[in-house]
């Protein structure tokens, strides 16, 4: 099994996890189900083939040298024992009242019977019916690649999903690429990823002109917490003790308790972001961090919560250190980012952390290519 | 107000506008402490929030009743302690309300407890919560983790992992550095978790790149994590599946051993393989052996058809002359995301007995708590121990009895009481831990053992004198812990 969580291990068993894959993409068109390149690999997207239980069969599989795009499509070899298939397993949410389209291309050499592309309905319950593709769904003897676009403009009763196949019955080979099942008037662009325009990208745009110094507020806790938010725990604005200017803020931690603070700071995803502060700790357990965690508009995540180098977690705090400034370069956010979460946090641990003069600075258009490596 | 326990009304705050249909009054429950699980002694509490989204009428009233969980046919619940107190909720306000359970003196210790509290007003119920809670006290390790069988998908929660007693966690890779530091600290040893061989696998990454972030990844952390597993649930029921599997398996094993060798390359894991059997031949034909220190499956079809699994797993290692610890990382209930609470505890003690009679080392359950997903993935929520309100559910207590029965036992033997009947006997310090349960009708079972007090410990953790030598085997397992070794069982 695998899951998107960020701190739940993975596990469960196959067929969910197919399920849990069959889940809309982020990086599919919006109104775009499902997309399937069959680019060498099954469970692409849900796909399996019919003979997947017994190990698979060399006449159904994937063929590099016959092509729309991508490095394979698939090909199967009909029998005329037996129909053979390929389905895509994890099916595909639907609101019945909508009308889908099922595109794809189709390349036949001498079948015999037909080759076809089909959707069958499930309801609450399973299986319903078969939905009417119409005759643009059926292919015989020997054709070139051939584009299908095939309206579900019907569903039986209670369709709740709509699972695909690609089949041939009887002899001859079929090749089938770039399947997609999508909402009708949604363009899907071959290879099925989104292209980006600006117009794509989420949050605020920043002159590179007029950029600002620092985009969190009440950096160095001279007006107390102000912007910043205590999710949980006590912390304490420290006039004692501060790195830069009068004050700073402090946390004072134990063991099994957690003291977060956080900012959330809306930007501009096409710039990288340099994030920085000092820091003194005097910690017997445990490290203190900063976490950034970047969200859509609508306020969801991406998944894996990563922002680069496999965490979130950045400029620790350990052991016993003075003041010192730390930094570190956030180099790139998903277009769809709208905002990120700056969190101060020190969590399970024994002893005190300082922070003070949190920055987080947008980095010029030009930088941001010079330290994503373009 | 009458109560025995203490109620306080905590705070009242406004809520956001009603929407159209909801009910004019909402109770939910609070976790004081992660699962509601509480240090022994210590007094137990949980909040109560009642919002009042449309009435009129302010006043109401919360009552509660914890109570245990006998799982007898006709057994009834013993009520511990209940109390009831007056709350003031202006219409379109929420107000906390503190219950207080109870401690350690008025409650029993170890075993699952259930509090129902309900919302009345104006004489009339209008909301009833019953949530999952109880005592457990933190173990510190005695022994290093390598000597465990218990593990526990999890990341999350180290100290309430100690209340559990697992000793191990097999968390999806990533850099995150604070999560390996309580892992060594709290003694949970980490099973890092690569998914990129599973994207090396499927050609979505190449074999350098994944190369690479092995490499990278041992380098860096081998001061925390030194168990290192190449990918989860790998495609080996298509031809060509275990050719590859094996291949991704020896770039990353070679990659990990480059980096530290003195790591512990745990193979990816392999799940279904009743799916297609010769796969196993296939990928140890392949090399497999020669390219992981353990062998790694998961188990999620029911015991006959994993007893038939394990037997070919053992029968193609003894083959191919390739003798290697065997572990599943991954297990849960029969069905996986269906059936009832108290079958799901069950098939913890059944899984672990059963795999650990089979020589699998070490057996990590399906899930500590699973996020709150629509649709298919959301029904995995029944494989956790917690529930989606960081609530206990009755598995925390068998886990946490599991371990504390077994750990440090050894099997010693599987007594055939005919079909369907499972009487598995492990030994510790001179008592035997035998599992009894049945897969069929219950069944009357005599037991032989020599003299001396025993003890039943149900799946609720609730442990209960053993009177005489017979009792009936039911679809519900128990732990017998009897002096031993036991002489017979029929």
């Amino acid at each position: 099994m695998t899951t998107p969580s960020r701190s739940v291990a993975l596990g469960v068993a196959f067929l969910a996890a197919l399920a849990a894959q069959g889940a809309g993409r982020t990086d599919w068109p919006a109104g775009v189900l499902n997309y399937c390149g069959f680019e060498g690999r099954w469970d692409e997207a849900g796909w399996r083939d019919s003979a997947w239980m017994q190990g698979g069969i060399p006449e159904i599989d994937f063929d590099a040298n016959t092509k729309v795009h991508g490095r394979y499509s698939l090909r199967i070899i009909g029998s005329p024992d037996e129909d053979r298939y390929a389905i895509q397993l994890a099916g595909n949410d639907i609101d019945a009242a909508k009308v889908y389209v099922f595109q794809g291309w189709v390349k036949t050499d001498n079948v015999q019977g037909t080759a076809k592309v089909a959707a069958l309905a499930h309801g609450e319950k399973g299986p319903l019916d078969w939905v009417n593709l119409g005759p643009g769904a059926l292919f015989t003897g020997t054709r070139d690649w051939t584009r299908f676009e095939l309206p579900l403009r019907s569903f039986p009763e209670g369709s709740k999903r709509v699972y695909l196949y690609a089949m041939v019955r009887g002899t001859g080979t079929a090749w089938f690429d770039e399947f997609s099942l999508a909402e009708e008037g949604v363009e899907v662009p071959l290879g099925g990823e989104k292209v980006y325009t600006d117009a794509d990208y989420a949050g605020l745009r920043f002159d590179d002109g007029a950029l600002a110094e620092n985009l969190l507020q009440g950096p160095g806790f001279e007006e107390g917490l102000g912007s910043w938010v205590a999710e949980v725990g006590t912390p304490v604005i420290d006039r004692k003790v501060a790195g830069e200017g009068t004050a700073s803020l402090r946390i004072d931690a134990e063991p099994e308790g957690r003291c977060v603070v956080y900012q959330r700071v809306r930007l501009d995803p096409r710039r990288a972001y340099r994030l920085s502060l000092s820091l003194k700790t005097e910690l017997r357990l445990g490290l203190s961090c900063i976490r950034v965690i970047p969200f859509r508009a609508d306020g969801s995540g991406f998944g894996w919560w990563f922002v680069q180098d496999h965490t979130s977690e950045f400029l620790h705090g350990r052991g016993r250190s003075g003041w010192r400034r730390e930094e570190i370069v956030l180099r790139h956010l998903r277009p769809e980012t709208d905002y990120v979460v700056v969190y101060l946090t020190l969590e399970d641990a024994e002893g005190k952390a300082w922070f003070d003069d949190v920055r987080l600075t947008p980095l010029s258009l030009a930088e941001t290519k010079a330290v994503a490596g373009q | 107000m009458r109560a025995l326990s203490v109620a306080t009304c905590l705070l009242t705050v406004s809520l956001a506008g009603a929407q159209d249909g909801a009910k004019p009054w909402e109770l939910a429950l609070r976790a004081t402490r992660y699962a509601a699980v509480f240090n022994p002694g210590e007094e137990a509490t949980i909040q109560a929030i009642v919002r009042n989204r449309t009435s009129e009428q302010k006043a109401a009233t919360v009552s509660f009743e914890a109570k245990d969980v006998p799982l007898g046919p006709n057994a009834q619940p013993k009520v511990y302690t209940y109390g009831e107190v007056p709350v003031s909720v202006a219409k379109g306000t929420e107000a906390a309300v503190r219950l207080t359970l109870g401690s350690g003196k008025s409650l029993p210790q170890g075993e699952y407890l259930e509090v129902t509290v309900a919302l009345a007003c104006d004489g009339a119920e209008v909301a009833r919560c019953v949530k999952g809670f109880g005592f457990l006290e933190r173990r510190q390790p005695k022994a290093p983790s390598e000597e465990s069988h218990f593990g526990l998908l999890a990341a999350m929660q180290w100290p309430f992992l100690q209340r559990l007693g697992a000793r191990w966690d097999r968390p999806n890779w990533n850099w995150d550095e604070r999560p390996m530091e309580w892992s060594r600290r709290y003694a949970v040893r980490t099973v890092a978790l690569i998914n990129e061989a599973n994207q090396a696998f499927d050609r979505r990454m190449t074999m350098d790149e994944y190369t690479d972030f092995v490499r990278q990844s041992v380098s860096r952390y081998k001061r925390y994590v030194k168990y290192w597993q190449l990918g989860n649930e790998f495609d080996v029921f298509h031809r060509n599946g275990p050719q590859r599997f094996v291949e991704v398996q020896r770039a990353g094993y070679q990659a990990a051993k480059e980096a530290d060798p003195e790591c512990v390359v745990v193979g990816g894991s392999i799940t279904d393989l009743h799916v297609r059997f010769d796969a196993w031949d296939e990928c140890l034909s392949a090399g497999l052996a020669k390219w992981c220190d353990v062998y790694d499956f998961h188990f999620y079809a029911d015991l006959a058809t994993t007893q038939k699994t394990i037997d070919v797993i053992h029968a193609g290692i003894a083959s191919h002359h390739a003798p290697k610890p065997i572990w599943c990382t991954e297990t849960a209930g029969v069905p996986t995301t269906g059936g009832t609470e108290r079958n799901k505890a069950g098939y913890i003690y059944k899984r672990y007995a059963h795999l650990l009679a089979n020589d699998i080392q070490v057996v990590f359950w399906h899930v500590l708590w699973w996020p709150h997903f629509e649709g298919e993935a959301g029904k995995i929520a029944m494989t956790a121990l917690v529930d989606w309100d960081n609530f206990a559910k009755m598995s925390v207590f068998t886990y946490a009895t599991l371990t504390r029965e077994v750990e440090g036992a050894r099997f010693t033997r599987r007594w055939d009481c005919g079909e369907g009947v499972y009487a598995i006997e492990f030994a510790r310090g001179g008592r035997a831990k035998l599992f009894l349960w049945t897969e069929g009708e219950p069944k009357p079972i005599t037991i032989a053992r020599p003299a001396g007090g025993g003890f039943r410990l149900l799946i609720t953790g609730h442990r209960e004198p053993l009177a005489g030598g017979t009792l009936t085997a039911t679809s519900d397992p128990v732990i017998l812990d009897v002096p031993g070794p036991v002489k017979a069982v029929g």
